[in-house]
């Protein structure tokens, strides 16, 4: 079981700086994604991971230094959840 | 006026079949690329009021005649037609959210009307726009639909105690719900018609005829026969006249694509037999016909006949009809319109309810219920 | 034909018998009405536009009525119809001209889908435009009649229409709203400009409509290219600011400002897109007219634009 782009999902996006704006072609919505929603994202649109490997790939760049491991896995579980729903990934 | 009721009754139909442009438009929209501007701009008017500017814009297009409109005209059409594409996408989404809150329930869920024309892609869904999506369940799943509804961000919407217990008591449906986020309503029912009309359509049959739409193993539409007598009741029995035209287009267009089934006609007139709904019907085809030129075999509307009242009543609601399904436009309606849709206020509240009943609710309606500003 | 070829009283009695087809920008709107402050705030206000009677097709019907009820007698009232349908609830008579503009904003926020429309004053200078979108309060509608009495041209001072083909805003150049202190400070800031009559007590507080510069009107078929989204706020006191805003913030800020940017999916997601990319976007602070007027002088388009 791993997370990946809801197919179709990946295409209407635009990013500005290190933030993206996301369309949810199913919903309709529109979505403002931070840093580490869009870096979630970008990395899962590469290749489906599951929690623990999207966590190793991203503590490099997202892990602050004052945070435990679980903490940080803690936040990004979170940010897949969030993500989840709102439509734009999936588990499977 | 007497002279005009006489040559009704002798020639069986109306002398006067309205020509508006709106129903030269739904009849043969080929027709309309020689339309003058000022034409155009009355018919966007007739259209828009009909809810069915979108429809024209879509079957000019499906004829390639779009790009031969005036471009003035052609905007209007156009800005139409973005509004139903955003519907279309809407639904499926809303859709999409009710299987899932409805998963765990166990029963297959069957769209009614618009909701099931754009899942099935028919050919009514084309520029359709409604508010609500409408379900059917069996009656004693009722109570496990509603709370799932409810788990999933539906809430009920009318809280006085008196509408609660008019809809629990004596309709065929809940209470409208809303969601609290999105605000979009699904009005869930367990019949077609409410349990106090006269005519008395057997839910479990039509539940029983519902056919599996393609590519879902938890969405059901009414069989063909179903879905039109289901059509002609819905516009026949409601007390809201100002769809009904979009209505009336929605029985032509369906009854147009199920004529290509092999057994359709003949289904048609047994089912409307076994539901009791030979009256709705006779009415949606004699007013498709008179309206919008539905071609309809010979066989069948001498079958519907058993559904015909009787002559007097017949002259009566032809000119009661005929005036009420036009859009309300003032380009559409002469000195008896008000009228007429007025009496069949009374006439659709009159068939769903016995006339006890019937006076209480217009009592409570005319003097409790709150009434906007 | 402009209005202005009309005198006060063929003005009247046509607005009356027949009505008049007036083009604002794109749209042909056919006007009724018997109400003469009504006709007087279309003389004054819509003297250079064009009657467009030939035709015979007209975007939007309306008319402006007294409703039928017992209160015309001593509480007069204003109905504003489209299409012979009531869109809102009835007004105070006095309020029937700033209602006009009001129902002919609700018109096009409503009907026209071919643009991604903003609530937003739009003004134009060398080509490139700036996209002032704002919830009411902010000073928009001042800020927009000051530039446009100091060189800029008027697109709208309410609604920007960007165009989902090609991303170009259209104009629909029509009076500024302006309530409240606005009027006097933008009075005395041009002494030329022609107001309305000030009407008081409406759910905006007091307004009056200041005419669109004459260059602005004959320019209404010119489109223009955005260069700049800027969410002005007028603050008693404070010193002119103009700060960066990062566009993934700007992008959602314009949408929450926009009529129709969700119904028209796909499209207005692609069009706010590449009008964002466009746009060099900022918050701006201001309280003195003159300091934003030079802010505004010197602002730059973002070097690959157009």
């Amino acid at each position: 079981m791993k997370w990946q782009v809801i197919s179709d999902q990946a295409v209407n996006c635009c990013s500005w700086d290190d933030e993206l704006v996301f369309y949810n072609k199913l919903s309709g919505d529109t979505h403002l994604l931070g840093s580490a929603a869009a870096q979630v994202l970008l990395e899962l649109r590469q290749s489906p991971l599951n929690a623990l490997l999207l966590t190793e790939a991203l503590a490099p760049r997202l892990q602050a230094d004052n945070i435990m491991h679980e903490e940080f896995s803690f936040q990004i579980e979170h940010l897949l959840n969030e993500l989840n729903t709102l439509g734009l990934i999936e588990f499977s | 006026m007497v002279k005009r009721f006489i040559t009704l009754y002798l020639t069986d139909i109306p002398n006067v079949i309205p020509n508006y442009l709106i129903l030269q438009a739904l009849r043969e929209p080929e027709a309309l690329i020689s339309l003058s501007l000022p034409d155009w701009d009355l018919l966007i008017r007739q259209a828009r009021r009909a809810n069915l500017l979108a429809r024209i814009c879509i079957l000019l297009d499906e004829r390639g005649l779009l790009e031969q409109v005036p471009p003035k005209p052609r905007e209007h059409l156009e800005w139409s037609r973005v509004i139903s594409e955003r519907h279309v996408q809407a639904v499926h989404w809303e859709i999409t959210l009710i299987r899932k809150a409805l998963a765990k329930v166990g029963v297959p869920v069957i769209l009614l009307k618009g909701a099931a024309y754009v899942m099935a892609k028919l050919p009514p869904a084309k520029g359709r726009l409604f508010s609500d999506i409408d379900i059917i369940v069996p009656k004693d799943s009722l109570n496990a639909v509603e709370a799932a509804l409810m788990l999933h961000g539906w809430a009920a919407t009318h809280h006085d105690a008196y509408d609660q217990r008019y809809y629990r008591t004596w309709m065929h449906e809940l209470p409208p719900m809303q969601h609290i986020k999105r605000m979009t309503v699904i009005d869930v029912h367990h019949a077609i018609l409410p349990e106090t009309a006269a005519l008395h359509p057997d839910s479990a049959k039509l539940l029983a005829a519902a056919q599996p739409l393609d590519g879902y193993d938890d969405l059901k539409v009414f069989a063909p026969a179903d879905m039109v007598l289901h059509s002609a009741v819905h516009l026949f029995h409601n007390d809201q006249l100002d769809q009904g035209l979009r209505d009336l287009v929605d029985i032509d267009s369906l009854l147009r694509h199920f004529s290509k089934l092999p057994a359709f006609w003949p289904n048609l007139a047994v089912r409307a037999q076994e539901l009791e709904l030979t009256r709705p019907l006779f009415y949606a085809l004699r007013y498709a016909v008179h309206l919008l030129n539905t071609p309809i075999p010979s066989g069948m509307m001498e079958a519907a006949k058993s559904g015909r009242p009787n002559p007097l009543t017949l002259i009566f609601t032809d000119q009661l009809f005929e005036r009420a399904l036009m859009p309300v436009h003032k380009s559409c309606s002469d000195w008896l319109t008000g009228a007429a849709r007025q009496l069949l206020y009374v006439r659709a509240t009159w068939l769903r309810m016995p006339p006890l009943l019937l006076v209480r609710h217009l009592f409570h309606k005319a003097f409790i219920s709150p009434k906007p500003e | 034909m402009n209005v202005s070829a009309l005198t006060p009283s063929e003005l009247k009695l046509r607005l009356k018998k027949t009505g008049i087809y007036l083009q604002t920008g794109s749209f042909i709107t056919h006007l009724k009405t018997t109400i003469p402050s009504v006709a007087k705030g279309i003389g004054l206000l819509y003297a250079d536009y064009p009657l467009v009677e030939q035709d015979g097709f007209a975007d939007f019907h309306i008319s402006l009525v007294h409703p039928r009820n017992l209160r015309r007698w001593f509480k007069p009232q204003v109905l504003f119809l489209f299409d012979g349908n009531t869109i809102f609830k009835p007004l105070p008579l006095d309020q029937a001209f700033p209602m006009l503009e009001w129902g002919l904003n609700w018109c096009v926020s409503n009907h026209v889908n071919h643009c991604l429309m903003i609530h937003a004053a739009v003004v134009e200078k060398g080509g490139y435009a700036a996209i002032m979108p704002a919830p009411p309060g902010s000073g928009k509608s001042t800020l927009c009649a000051a530039l446009v009495n100091r060189g800029w041209r008027l697109l709208s001072d309410e609604l920007a229409l960007v165009r989902v083909v090609d991303g170009k805003l259209i104009p629909l150049p029509r009076p500024v709203s302006l309530k409240n202190e606005s009027i006097e400070i933008i009075r005395r800031y041009e002494q030329n400009a022609i107001f309305s009559r000030k009407v008081a007590d409406t759910i905006k507080g007091t307004v009056a409509h200041m005419k669109a510069p004459a260059d602005s009107i004959a320019r209404a078929t010119e489109v223009a290219q955005v260069a700049w989204v800027i969410f002005p706020k007028y603050q008693a006191g404070a010193t002119t600011c103009l700060e960066t805003l990062p566009q993934s913030r700007a992008f959602m800020r314009v949408a929450d400002n926009s009529f129709n940017y969700s119904l028209l999916g796909l499209n207005g997601f692609k069009t706010m897109a590449s009008l964002i990319d466009a746009s060099l976007c900022y918050d701006f602070t201001y309280s003195k007219l003159d300091d934003a007027i030079e802010i505004f002088g010197a602002l730059k388009p973002q070097p690959s634009s157009k």
